[in-house]
């Protein structure tokens, strides 16, 4: 067969060049650290990146807003922790204390100063503001403080919820009224009774009432941080399984796109047998220039 | 001794033509289109006597032109078909490569957007989350600008290059109908001149890179007759027939190759039925690949807005308010034909239920008495009949016909409810503060219940099966097979082209070492034939000596 000149040399450089772009992509892969560069390269895997580069925006957003409810609930389990403390000893005893009979009327009146002081102290508590500012009891209302002076809950009915995970829906938000109910009436009415003395109508059931509402405020109290423990605890197992989703997510992304070490060991090599392939074409070029008739 | 003087003679100047020829195909072997040419020696006859036969010597009958007809067709049906796969995929490469980009892309922006939302579900109340919901929102909105921009970008280049394509053509058949006519002038003076010829052949191949063409070729004078895939004439004989592009009656954005017969008249090309050379590529890209990515964007971005819109007018902003759009979408309008003899615009259409909307391109005629629907496969679409009087209601939308009415029987529009959407999605609350995260239950600047709603966008199927997310993935993944397929169809085409090519060179090229050998060779049949006259003059000169 008759091989044309021209078509000798065209092959020829066309070899080359062919060479030149094929160790040029390993290069441009090399570069960009991964090995889809366009859709066409993998249509499949190219489906596969966007899936789970979503998945795992989807996973890292939850995992966000886990955080930050974390916080919100350690914040909350944080002022509970104060409230028990007030409740539990210091309020407690007192009421205890006065019912016993053994204080004169000053004393009661002293015990009365104290357990108003005590009162306000619970009333700071319920009423406190998160970093932002913004009232923590008061549930869709955190505008408002949650109770106002005279102890009436002045926040929304409802709890905030947030979905902390496909699926999965928690509440955040913990309601005034659920936790402190009518204790600050109920303390409003002892301080009087106390204020009054002894001898005074309805001092009896005063103190009995009270006593009544802290043991009930204390049984509330223990309900609301035992549900906040586990929804902590059910987040502590929600981030494990999330942490654990997020670097299995990212694998597969960085699978889909060949950004894997496997990758990039296969581009290094490829690149390099394309150069050889590239040399190896200039050297039968040389070796064609040779071999002709003219040279003679 | 005439006799010898005149083999000498014939000998040298045979010697010489051939060394001519060879020294053509030695200078012109480097030009692609040149067929090599070889000197056909023959015997130039002689005389029978007694003794036996004396021939006269040898002269040259004729210079051949190394050519197959075959062969070339061949390789201009390879061409064709090369050219159509990389005219489709010189366009298709661009769309390929914006989808790959799987950091920055409208899946990523809107996963962006639910995560501020998640965020501020955390305090719907925070200015700072608020505000990165408010900007997520612009965001999302630009990127699907962006990339339905760049799709259009596309569509403006691809009608750029069917009209240069088409030019081409036109330059390409008006030559060969001069060249033809120059063959007819020529006929007769013997064997046609080689390098029309080779002209001939080198714009025969220059079209079919633009077309799928059918050449019928006279042997004899060697003009040739080309003609469409469907049989009508490009060139006969001295005349050649025009391509005409114009803008689509049925849509202004779309450039059509219209036939313009012997009469003048034009009509528009099956552009189904091209399907070779380059123009059928750029016709294949523009009807399909563009096609589906368009209609995929858009109605992403469609459903997204309206749905995204639906939940937030469930909620109330901080003001009380309840939520407003979201996003807007442009006006929906129908293109009328501009061949319509009426002058009704249908401009007033509204979506009813947009979960029922199609992504389609509707064609809406009146025929005198009646307004008839057909989808895109010339199905009828059945309308409402409980839609008020002077409207046209189907698949999720109501049009609202003019009152009083223009429309002549024949008038025909365009409609795809869909199209633009993502090119024209533009963020529609003013700011930060008219994002509605409050349910309307129990409001409060805490509530987050409509906010929560809206986050379970996210996961929704909202496109057929798929989620938002899943329709982009699936968009890259059809535009990704498409761009390979048609990349293994030309890497195959390629290699077929080569062959074909390689079949070509391998009877019409010039190989340098041999024409070496050739010219070594003529060189010494003219050496002998000069040692043939010297000879003859030592012989005569002999006689002359003898005194």
């Amino acid at each position: 067969m008759r091989l044309s000149t021209l078509y000798m040399y065209k092959q020829s450089s066309e070899a080359m060049t062919k060479r030149m772009s094929q160790s040029n992509e390993a290069y441009l892969r090399m570069s960009a650290g991964k090995t889809l560069l366009k859709a066409s390269d993998d249509p499949t895997a190219a489906t596969d990146a966007v899936k789970h580069q979503d998945a795992l925006a989807k996973l890292e957003m939850y995992s966000s807003v886990r955080s930050r409810a974390r916080g919100t609930l350690e914040f909350q389990d944080h002022i509970l922790n104060g409230v028990g403390n007030l409740m539990t000893t210091t309020l407690k005893e007192k009421i205890v204390a006065a019912g016993n009979g053994a204080y004169s009327n000053e004393d009661l009146q002293a015990l009365g100063e104290e357990i108003k002081g005590i009162r306000e102290n619970l009333l700071d508590l319920a009423n406190s503001r998160d970093s932002s500012g913004r009232y923590i009891f008061s549930g869709f209302n955190t505008d408002t403080p949650a109770f106002d002076e005279v102890g009436n809950y002045r926040g929304g009915n409802e709890a905030r919820k947030q979905t902390v995970a496909d699926g999965t829906e928690m509440q955040t938000g913990q309601l005034g009224d659920e936790i402190f109910d009518d204790i600050f009436m109920v303390l409003n009415d002892a301080v009087a009774a106390l204020m009054a003395g002894s001898e005074s109508a309805g001092f009896e059931d005063a103190l009995t009432a009270a006593s009544k509402g802290i043991d009930a405020g204390i049984d509330r109290l223990g309900k609301a941080q035992a549900e906040l423990g586990t929804r902590m605890q059910q987040l502590d197992a929600l981030d494990l399984t999330g942490n654990v989703l997020i670097t299995d997510t990212i694998v597969k992304v960085q699978d889909a796109i060949g950004a894997d070490t496997s990758m990039l060991v296969t581009l290094v090599s490829e690149s390099q047998m394309s150069e050889l392939a590239f040399n190896a074409s200039m050297f039968v070029y040389k070796n064609m220039q040779k071999m002709n008739l003219f040279n003679m | 001794m005439n006799n010898l003087f005149n083999l000498a003679r014939n000998g040298i100047s045979v010697a010489q033509a051939a060394i001519r020829v060879t020294g053509d195909n030695l200078t012109n072997g480097m030009s692609g289109n040149y067929s090599r040419r070889s000197l056909i020696i023959g015997e130039l006859g002689g005389m029978s006597t007694a003794q036996g036969f004396y021939g006269y010597g040898a002269r040259a009958s004729g210079v051949e032109r190394a050519y197959d007809a075959f062969a070339n067709n061949q390789l201009r049906d390879s061409l064709s078909g090369y050219a159509s796969f990389t005219g489709r995929m010189e366009q298709l490469a661009d769309i390929d490569n914006m989808l790959a980009d799987e950091a920055d892309n409208v899946s990523v922006s809107l996963g962006k957007l639910f995560k501020d939302m998640a965020t501020l579900s955390g305090d719907p109340a925070d200015g700072p989350a608020r505000a990165a919901v408010f900007t997520s929102l612009d965001v999302l909105a630009n990127r699907y600008n962006a990339s339905a921009k760049r799709l259009s970008g596309l569509e403006k280049s691809t009608n750029t290059q069917i009209e240069r394509s088409a030019k081409e053509i036109n330059s390409y058949t008006e030559q060969l109908a001069q060249l033809n006519k120059q063959l007819e002038r020529l006929q007769g003076n013997g064997a046609p001149p080689a390098d029309l010829l080779d002209q001939r052949d080198a714009l025969l191949e220059g079209l079919s890179e633009q077309l799928g063409i059918t050449v019928t070729e006279d042997q004899i004078s060697g003009r040739v007759s080309v003609t469409l895939s469907d049989g009508r004439p490009l060139v006969s004989g001295g005349t050649a027939y025009k391509l005409e592009t114009s803008p689509s009656d049925a849509d202004p954005n779309k450039m059509i190759v219209s036939y313009v017969d012997a009469n003048g008249k034009a009509s528009p090309l099956d552009e189904n039925a091209i399907t070779k050379g380059r123009l059928g590529g750029l016709f294949k890209f523009r009807n399909e690949d563009l096609t589906v990515a368009r209609q995929d964007l858009d109605q992403m971005a469609f459903m997204m807005a309206h749905r995204m819109n639906e939940q937030h007018g469930e909620g109330l902003t901080p003001g009380g308010d309840p939520g407003g759009d979201l996003f807007s979408l442009p006006d929906i309008h129908a293109i009328a034909n501009a061949k319509n003899k009426g002058g009704d615009a249908l401009d007033q259409i509204a979506v009813t239920n947009f979960k029922e909307v199609k992504s389609e391109n509707y064609d809406i005629s009146f025929d005198g008495a009646n307004w008839v629907v057909k989808g895109a496969d010339g199905r009828i679409v059945p309308l409402d009949p409980a839609a008020p009087a002077g409207t046209l209601k189907f698949d999720g939308i109501e049009i609202t016909l003019p009152n009083p009415s223009t429309a002549v029987a024949g008038d025909k529009f365009t409609l795809n409810p869909m199209a633009g959407a993502a090119e024209g999605i533009s963020r529609e609350i003013a700011n930060a503060q008219e994002f509605a995260a409050s349910g309307k239950k129990d409001p409060g600047p805490g509530n987050n219940t409509n906010l929560e709603e809206m986050l379970k966008i996210q996961s929704e199927a909202l496109i057929g099966n798929n989620t938002l997310s899943e329709a982009y993935a699936s968009l890259a993944g059809k535009i990704g097979e498409s761009a390979r397929e048609v990349k293994s169809y030309a890497t195959s085409a390629e290699g077929d082209l080569r062959t074909k090519y390689d079949d070509k060179q391998a009877l019409s090229g010039v190989n340098m070492d041999e024409e070496y050998i050739n010219l070594d060779m003529f060189r010494q049949y003219y050496n002998g034939s000069a040692q043939l006259l010297k000879t003859a003059t030592a012989m005569f000169d002999a006689l002359l000596a003898i005194r």
